[in-house]
């Protein structure tokens, strides 16, 4: 497209969004150079710049506003709110996100993005060579997931505020699963994962096509039950744990085999008769190292 | 015969939505109200069915442009109810990234007063100016907007020597821009001066908060009346302005931002060694309540336990919510071309406040108007 006349629609931002599209007309992101000019009027306009989780009062005015863009039209759902309605998805008031009322072009992540990310993603939209800004140091952008650290534990989608992390087990593998379009890089995942397998990427995330586009996902397998057979753990998750309990109480260490074999049980495994026998009996045995100390 | 004009609920000059029926005879303003909800976002809600810490990450995207008031605001009341006190330098960073907000918070409002002016040329040229500051916050929390460093029991991120020393280089361009501001409102005070008229009594009455009620006169700042985080150990002028009118609630914003610099200075010189949070141990059943001097004005958060980690009631009162009670009052009485100027002077911040919505039907012709073609 040649020449972009954006208009904003603000459908339930906490305005966060609407600011830096507004600072993204500071002179340092070129965007008059670029071709990219701001309508006052949506009937002036041939782009949508949709900001906010839709709620039920704004959801048929963004339809109507919608009809009012000049076509071919374009429309960006700017920040976690439009991607999906972000850190307000379960509220009441919030209607169905951006791209199930009106089609969405291009989806910019982060809550808010920076106008460097807003930016490029309009001179993308222009053709225009996206400045490909550099983050500073401690930027906090989306979060990424090494694969080879993460134990599936899930520490990480319970403390997410934002419901962004998905823990799914199916077909013998468990996956971990980061939605950038709800994530509002709080980098409380980054915080609560014990074994730091997850950071913060230092970079402005790029505009993407689609929902798809925007996941970082770790699969692991899970290891069988001793006993049934049944896949139920990311084995690193029991490594982990007995790494921890060897570590926290190093008289057990004598006894690490019968831990270790005893985590090896499904639910269903452990809550059988003789596997309660067998734990009392290893309890027993663990705390008479301890006393023995 | 009286006409009603409906303005809204989207309009270039409103930056977020919100309808106004005002109701004219002429070109003179003889009523106003207003209707609100268009980003209501069941807040209040969402905020008891989040864990207290996940709650700080909720409040903070109330509003974008003071996050940091929200988040603190709402740490401080869960710390009373933990039984908790964030260490000396926790407070010291949190009152810095506290002043650093209000500033780019007053200086984005210049810039859209510059914009309604029509002052194209000084509103670009006062976004130019912020970028330094936005990228200073960016380069401290890691987000320009929402900056997520406080917790419960501290903050999140410690202030190095290096970062100290970048704000004290910005805080040096800032004072021309602030200088700027003050000149260029100077040039433009025939044009602010005397409307959006509210009296110290009319502003007593409506309850209005902040700068806003600073301009009618009032020397009330919640930094000063009730201190919490460092602010009882700095020394500062509370800005006041008699001129209860455009102008002065722009002189208040813009001698603010001087005295926003001078608090940093004066935290980071005596920024105290040690640690910048405190184990967050278990809930106490109870309530409390807490207040903080936001960029619009006070804002109050009640927060109730029941012993969970989990608040069985999160309330708020955002600044803007008193403010809007004095819409009608300013109004009343002027010249429609004026409206743009005198909402844009209360710097409203609908996002916080759309938690309610009054609709007031009323008889007569209704007409739809831009508000570009307005002043
Ligand atoms: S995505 Fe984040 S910054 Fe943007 S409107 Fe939503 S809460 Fe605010
Ligand atoms: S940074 Fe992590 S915890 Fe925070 S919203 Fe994103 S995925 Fe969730």
């Amino acid at each position: 497209m040649k020449g972009l006349m954006v208009y904003r629609v603000n459908v339930g931002s906490c305005n966060g969004c609407d600011i830096e599209v507004l600072s993204a007309l500071a002179s340092r992101f070129e965007l008059a150079d670029m071709g990219v000019g701001v309508a006052s009027e949506p009937g002036e306009a041939n782009a949508l710049l949709v900001v906010g989780a839709v709620n039920a009062k704004t959801a048929e005015h963004l339809k109507q506003v919608y009809q009012k863009i000049k076509p071919p039209r374009m429309v960006v759902a700017v920040g976690a709110c439009a991607f999906s309605s972000g850190a307000f998805s379960g509220s009441y008031s919030v209607a169905n996100p951006t791209d199930e009322l009106i089609p969405v072009n291009a989806y910019v992540p982060g809550c808010p993005p920076s106008p460097h990310a807003i930016a490029d993603a309009l001179a993308g939209a222009v053709r225009a060579k996206p400045r490909g800004w550099r983050a500073p140091e401690d930027f906090r952008g989306v979060p990424e997931v090494d694969a080879e650290e993460c134990t599936g534990c899930g520490a990480c989608a319970q403390v997410c505020p934002a419901g962004a992390i998905e823990v799914l087990d199916e077909g013998g593998k468990r996956k971990v699963r980061f939605e950038y379009a709800k994530c509002i890089s709080c980098a409380f995942c980054e915080e609560a994962c014990p074994e730091d397998a997850v950071k913060l990427a230092v970079r402005y995330p790029l505009a993407v096509k689609s929902k798809g586009e925007a996941v970082d996902e770790a699969e692991l397998a899970l290891a069988k039950c001793a006993s049934c057979g049944t896949p139920f753990v990311p084995p690193g998750q029991l490594t982990s744990a007995a790494k921890r309990i060897m570590e926290g109480v190093p008289e057990y260490v004598e006894s690490r085999y019968a831990i270790e074999r005893s985590m090896m049980l499904c639910l269903n495994c452990r809550s059988r008769l003789e596997s309660i026998k067998g734990a009392k009996g290893l309890l027993l045995d663990l705390s008479g190292a301890v006393q023995a100390r | 015969m009286p006409e009603t004009i409906v303005i809204g609920p989207y309009h270039p000059a409103l930056l977020e939505p919100e309808l106004y029926e005002v109701v004219v005879e002429g070109k003179k303003i003889v009523d106003v109200s207003v209707e609100q909800g268009y980003t209501h976002r069941g807040i209040e809600n969402l905020l008891s069915t989040k864990t207290y810490r996940q709650g700080v990450f909720i409040c903070e995207r109330i509003c974008g442009l003071c996050s940091h008031a929200h988040s603190c605001c709402y740490c401080q009341v869960v710390e009373k109810i933990f039984d908790i006190e964030p260490p000396k330098r926790a407070r010291y960073i949190r009152t810095a990234i506290f002043e650093l907000d209000r500033l780019q918070s007053h200086y984005m409002w210049s810039a859209l007063l510059f914009h309604t002016l029509r002052d194209e040329k000084l509103f670009i040229k006062l976004l130019d100016a912020r970028e330094p500051l936005m990228d200073l916050i960016e380069l401290i929390c890691g987000n320009r907007v929402h900056y997520s460093i406080n917790a419960i029991g501290g903050v999140r991120r410690d202030l190095t020597p290096a970062a100290a020393e970048r704000v004290r280089q910005v805080l040096g361009q800032l004072e021309v821009t602030s200088g700027d501001i003050l000149r260029a409102l100077e040039s433009h005070a025939p044009r602010l001066s005397g409307i959006g008229a509210l009296s110290r009594e009319g502003a007593a009455a409506a309850g209005v908060v902040g700068p806003v009620l600073r301009a009618s006169g009032v020397e009330s700042d919640i930094r000063k009346d009730d201190p919490y985080a460092a602010y009882e150990e700095v020394d500062f002028e509370v800005k006041v302005e008699g001129g209860c009118d455009v102008y002065a609630r722009a002189l208040v914003r813009a001698r603010e931002t001087y005295e926003s610099m001078n608090i940093i200075r004066q935290l980071l010189d005596n920024l105290p060694a040690g640690e910048i949070g405190v184990e967050v141990g278990e809930p106490h059943v109870g309530e409390g309540i807490s207040r903080v001097e936001a960029p619009r004005g006070e804002l109050i958060y009640y927060v109730k336990s029941n012993g969970t980690n989990i608040p069985e009631r999160v309330k708020l009162r955002p600044p803007t919510y008193m403010n809007e009670h004095a819409v009608a009052e300013m109004l009343r009485g002027e010249q429609l071309d004026d409206l743009p100027l005198i909402l844009e002077s209360l710097d409203r911040c609908i996002s916080c406040t759309n938690r309610l919505a009054v609709v007031d039907a009323r008889t007569g012709r209704k007409r739809s108007v831009r508000l570009v073609d307005l002043g």
